[in-house]
């Protein structure tokens, strides 16, 4: 029986591309029901970075507050990748760049650890300094690769990329005892205190972690785009938002699927938005428009079903207790 | 161990303003001076009190002044030029910053850059009033449609503070607006606007992919159309849509999507999955983030027949061309704030080389084949003019240089040019 | 002897008050000393003062209006576009005359305003998430809307940009939003709120109005600004405004207001504005290398949260 549950509901999550897949079928057939696995395959190679970052992202948003920095954190790693890449070739391109990942995300946490402020406005700080550096190491160029590097962008490297980061991030969230602590630390960080928790480990590892899987965003982007360039102060932050709205819409089917499946979901739906916008001919900046006002107008749906539900619920047990009370 | 990471902290500060302090001598070297001259100009006095300042300017532009014997003779005002910087590093803005520095230095001149806050038109004028502050002589300002539409507002500040000015990127003097014109015109302070010939540029970029039979594009380009609908870029594209019966089957002009060489993958396999029959692409804009994007894309995909046109020079440019991707690209539209720099070290030096400030046509520099595209790979990185060259755009080293010369210079602009004054050998 | 050491504990409680209270100032001071030297002096040169003042009447006027939403525990992250919105709406009317640019400005950003405070208070959506889609949907169409271009203004409204005036406007706003902040229950509410809104709700306030009006109070301020910056740059685009909002987070950070809720102090909002505009000024008179700029700025704001962080160990409010 509750497996059963379980397969619906996960079915009512993954409802979500699916409709949006139809819908955008029904305006363009001959892209969407036509060009064989070749639009889906697209679409799902285009989802991988945009998750990956987004399950980077969700571990600072349960412990903590929103980290803005993750988006310039990714592009000095890729600025890093490329400068690895020149020297030793592609091994030395992915090993040390994890490594960098793995010693620059420890710092990012212990500063973190320090200033011990839980707001977002940390994370615009962070922000100037992750860009400033990847202005100074790409010493005023793009930086690339050769085609020899990107073979991580390609079948069947992306989709194993992606399965076993999933599959992290799935063991992470759902079997570690890290996932149940920082849910609890996001829940109530007094009351994990008072149950033994080392909020501050956790905070620790959940930034450390966010850094590694944003290592992990940088090799593959950078497999995809062949290059790279620094962007200087703020103005990385809108690259990590695509990654942000998946977060949201896993937060607005977390009832369904768990957040692993839910943030790929969402950037798997975002990538069908955005291919299917450009297949109907919509002016590319209407893209943001389009998706935020789905989103908005999805999670206020949810809310008003769901506190009508509840209101229904509350005048159910009223009713029962009124009639208990007469009886 | 948060004490070590305090003193971590407090140690990457001092590194930081100590290693900031380089850049910060020179300024510090010349503010005295520059509260002087501030001063003279806030009672009215301008540019002219500021020739009663000498320095060597030769001494400044360096040894290579005293090779030419005129050169070293003369004595040349120092003179401080400003220009705005927004931090930004990429194939267009890091050689235009490095030309500018170099021409200003070589004739006696003080860089002076300013930061903006932000990319608004606000920040600009507040960056364009730090520098006004810090008492420059000149400044160059430049046009980029969305961010500086504050070009009335700029003519105003630079006119009530006496400084000369002139614009550069793509903007004639018309594009200004009739009230800001009259009140450029009628002043001996305003240089001119420096622009290329976007509708050319784009047209013969479209041109190029239609002798490649590619004739189904896609777009990408800038969010803007900017304000001069006849030189635009979107205008040389749509003519040559019309003339050659090409077609644009789809735009992207998101910026944050044209501004990583990831969002050029995406936006081509975006293209290709909704146009498979899509030929080519033109990139009208950003393609010094998108264009690796867009290679790595249509290389992973095998399209051989694919071809892409540009505007804006990319970085690994040789590669592109060497692929078979990259048929056109025009770019190295780094001169502008260097016609600038030359007009206010004439007028510094008291030989004014123009009457009126008018519209000056820069020139892109235009690669149309592999060949030529190597071949400019392997100058691209140096500095346009050298320091005898600028110097004998100087009327007191070199009294035969009048505004017709001027004019010429600006419009030989070109790979020939170049070749044949660094490289005749 | 007892009596002795309350006394003792007593003072030291003031003091730290007192340091609490002040070290914006200490902030301020040490950046006006650090590039009053590094700029040899021309910092505090009467015309530099000038422009910083100039340069933060955005700043001063977007943070004084956000105190509301800060002390709420919440951030408006539509107002960039809301700042946009408006001012292309005023830049269009600009032509007829400026009383009606004036009004459009000021109706727009009330709109958008009224929009996101009246989802704000009706529905139980993260305001961040609400905010940051009502100005994603404001900014995609703002490129449509004006056809990628400028819309001008004509040059006359070049004279609004007068220092004084702003200045004075900005001084007017300032002794309005303190008298709301610190004297109303507006003011009160909106503090009783950050700290704990079930608490709030349990005791009987009606929440709704003022979620609704704190974002009134940013949508007046967009228009403000909005009309102020057609003014000063001659015409208004989709870039008008572009990242305000951040500009507004860190200017509130470097004011000492490094997290939302009721120890948000007015003058954070005053001094962080001023702080961060005197750091942008300073950096480019004391010449330092643009690349660096913004590395400093970041150290400095980490610094500044350093040490936000520890004095707020000692609040004793």
């Amino acid at each position: 029986m509750k497996l059963l549950d379980n397969v619906k509901k996960s079915l009512f999550g993954l409802g979500l591309p699916i409709i949006v897949y139809a819908f955008f079928s029904i305006l363009r057939p001959a892209i969407f029901l036509g060009s064989g696995t070749g639009t889906v395959y697209t679409v799902l190679v285009q989802s991988i970075t945009t998750c990956i970052l987004g399950w980077g992202m969700s571990f600072s948003m349960t412990v903590d507050a929103l980290d803005f920095s993750i988006a310039a954190e990714m592009i000095l790693y890729e600025i890093m990748a490329t400068i690895f890449y020149s020297i030793g070739g592609f091994w030395a391109m992915v090993l040390l760049t994890m490594v960098s990942a793995l010693v620059i995300g420890l710092a990012k946490a212990f500063i973190k650890e320090l200033i011990a402020v839980k707001s977002m406005v940390l994370g615009l700080g962070l922000t100037y300094i992750l860009a400033s550096l990847g202005e100074v190491l790409s010493t005023n160029r793009s930086t690339v690769i050769g085609r020899d590097a990107t073979i991580l962008a390609g079948a069947p490297y992306n989709f194993i990329i992606l399965i076993v980061t999933g599959m992290i991030m799935w063991f992470l969230v759902t079997k570690s005892r890290f996932g149940a602590h920082a849910r609890a630390v996001g829940g109530n960080a007094n009351l994990a205190k008072a149950a033994g928790i080392n909020e501050h480990k956790v905070n620790l590892e959940a930034s450390l972690i966010g850094s590694i899987f944003a290592g992990i965003a940088a090799v593959f982007t950078l497999s995809r785009g062949a290059g790279v360039t620094a962007q200087n102060g703020l103005s990385s932050i809108g690259t990590a938002f695509s990654s942000l709205m998946c977060v949201f819409i896993a937060m607005f089917i977390s009832k369904y699927v768990n957040m692993t499946i839910g943030i790929y979901v969402g950037a798997v739906t975002m990538s069908i938005i955005s291919i299917g916008l450009v297949s109907i001919g919509f002016d590319s900046e209407l893209n943001s428009t389009v998706t935020s006002a789905f989103l908005l107008v999805l999670m206020t749906y949810t809310i008003i079903t769901d506190s009508r539900k509840a209101d229904q619920v509350r005048r159910e047990v009223a009713d029962a207790r009124l009639k208990k009370s007469e009886g | 161990m948060k004490r070590v990471l305090a003193i971590l902290l407090a140690a990457t500060m001092t590194f930081s303003l100590v290693a900031c302090g380089n850049g910060g001598n020179a300024g510090a070297e010349s503010t005295e001076s520059n509260t002087e001259s501030t001063e003279n100009k806030e009672d009215g006095g301008a540019g002219e009190e500021a020739k009663d300042e000498t320095a060597s300017g030769a001494e400044d532009a360096g040894e290579a002044a005293t090779d030419e014997g005129a050169a070293s003779d003369v004595e040349l005002k120092s003179f401080k030029m400003g220009y705005i910087d927004n931090g930004s590093q990429d194939g267009t803005t890091t050689p235009l910053r490095n030309n500018l520095v170099a021409a200003i230095e070589s004739l006696g001149g003080t860089p002076v850059a300013a930061q903006p806050a932000g990319n608004t038109p606000d920040d600009y004028l507040d960056a364009l009033d730090t520098l006004i502050s810090q008492g420059v002589d000149g400044v160059a300002l430049p046009w980029v449609s969305f961010m500086f539409a504050g070009s009335p507002a700029a003519v105003k500040k630079c006119e009530d503070a006496g400084i000369y000015y002139g614009f550069y990127w793509s903007v004639d003097c018309e594009t200004l607006g009739e009230d800001t014109l009259s009140i450029c015109q009628d002043s001996p302070k305003f240089l001119g606007c420096f622009y290329q010939q976007e509708n050319d540029a784009a047209y013969a970029a479209m041109e190029t992919l239609h002798n490649y039979d590619c004739n189904k594009l896609g777009y990408i380009g800038l969010a803007a159309s900017n304000e001069m609908q006849e030189n635009s870029r979107d205008y040389g594209v749509q003519k040559a849509c019309e003339d050659f019966g090409m077609e644009i089957l789809v735009e992207q002009r998101d910026q944050s999507v044209t501004m990583t060489a990831e969002g050029g993958a995406t936006t081509v396999e975006n293209f290709l999955a909704a146009y498979p029959d899509m030929e080519g692409i033109v990139i009208a804009g950003n393609t010094q983030f998108v264009m690796p994007g867009v290679a790595q894309a249509i290389a992973s995909k095998g399209l051989t027949d694919f071809k892409v046109a540009c505007i804006d020079f990319p970085d690994d440019m040789e590669t592109y061309a060497e692929e078979g991707v990259l048929v056109y690209d025009a770019g190295a539209h780094v001169t502008g704030p260097v016609y600038l720099t030359i007009l206010v070290a004439n007028a510094m030096n008291g030989t004014p080389l123009i009457e009126k400030g008018r519209s000056f046509n820069q020139q892109y520099i235009k690669l149309t084949s592999s060949e030529e595209i190597e071949q400019w790979t392997a100058i691209a990185d140096e500095i346009v003019y050298n320091t005898d060259e600028l110097l004998q755009c100087l009327q007191v080293v070199n009294p035969d240089f009048d505004a017709d010369a001027f004019n010429e210079l600006v419009l030989n602009y070109s790979y020939n040019d170049i070749m044949a004054r660094h490289h005749s050998e | 002897m007892s009596g002795k050491n309350e006394l003792r504990q007593k003072s030291a409680i003031s003091w730290q008050r007192l340091v609490l209270k002040g070290y914006p100032f200490l902030i301020l001071a040490f950046v006006l000393i650090l590039f009053g030297i590094l700029s040899k002096g021309a910092l505090f040169a009467p015309r530099n003062i000038k422009n910083v003042l100039e340069a933060s009447f955005p700043y001063l006027i977007g943070c004084m209006a956000s105190l509301f939403i800060f002390a709420q525990g919440e951030q408006d992250f539509a107002l960039s576009s809301n700042i946009a919105l408006s001012a292309i709406a005023a830049a269009a009317v600009s032509q007829f005359s400026a009383p009606l640019a004036i009004l459009a400005a000021m109706a727009v950003g009330i709109i958008v305003g009224c929009a996101s405070g009246g989802m704000y208070a009706k529905f139980p959506i993260p305001v961040f998430f609400l905010t940051m889609c009502i100005g994603n949907v404001i900014a995609g169409f703002l490129g449509p809307l004006t056809n990628y271009q400028s819309v001008r203004t004509p040059v006359s409204f070049l004279d609004f940009d007068n220092a004084y005036l702003k200045i004075g406007l900005a001084v007017v706003f300032g002794i309005i939003t303190w008298i709301l902040y610190q004297k109303t229950t507006y003011g009160k509410y909106s503090k009783a709120l950050g700290a704990s809104s079930t608490v709030s709700e349990q005791s009987g306030i009606n929440l709704g109005k003022y979620k609704f009006a704190a974002f009134v109070v940013t949508g007046i301020a967009a228009g403000i600004i909005a009309f102020f910056s057609i003014c000063k740059s001659g015409g208004a685009s989709k870039a008008t405004g572009t990242m305000f909002h951040f500009n507004v987070m860190v200017a509130m950070a470097l004011g000492g207001a490094t997290t939302g809720g009721p120890k948000v102090r007015f003058g954070c909002a005053v001094l962080g504005a001023l702080i961060l505009n005197l750091l942008t000024q300073g950096m480019n008179l004391a010449m330092i290398d643009v690349g660096m700029q913004n590395l400093m700025k970041g150290v400095l704001f980490l610094a500044v949260m350093v040490l936000t962080d520890r004095l707020s160990r000692f609040d004793v409010d």
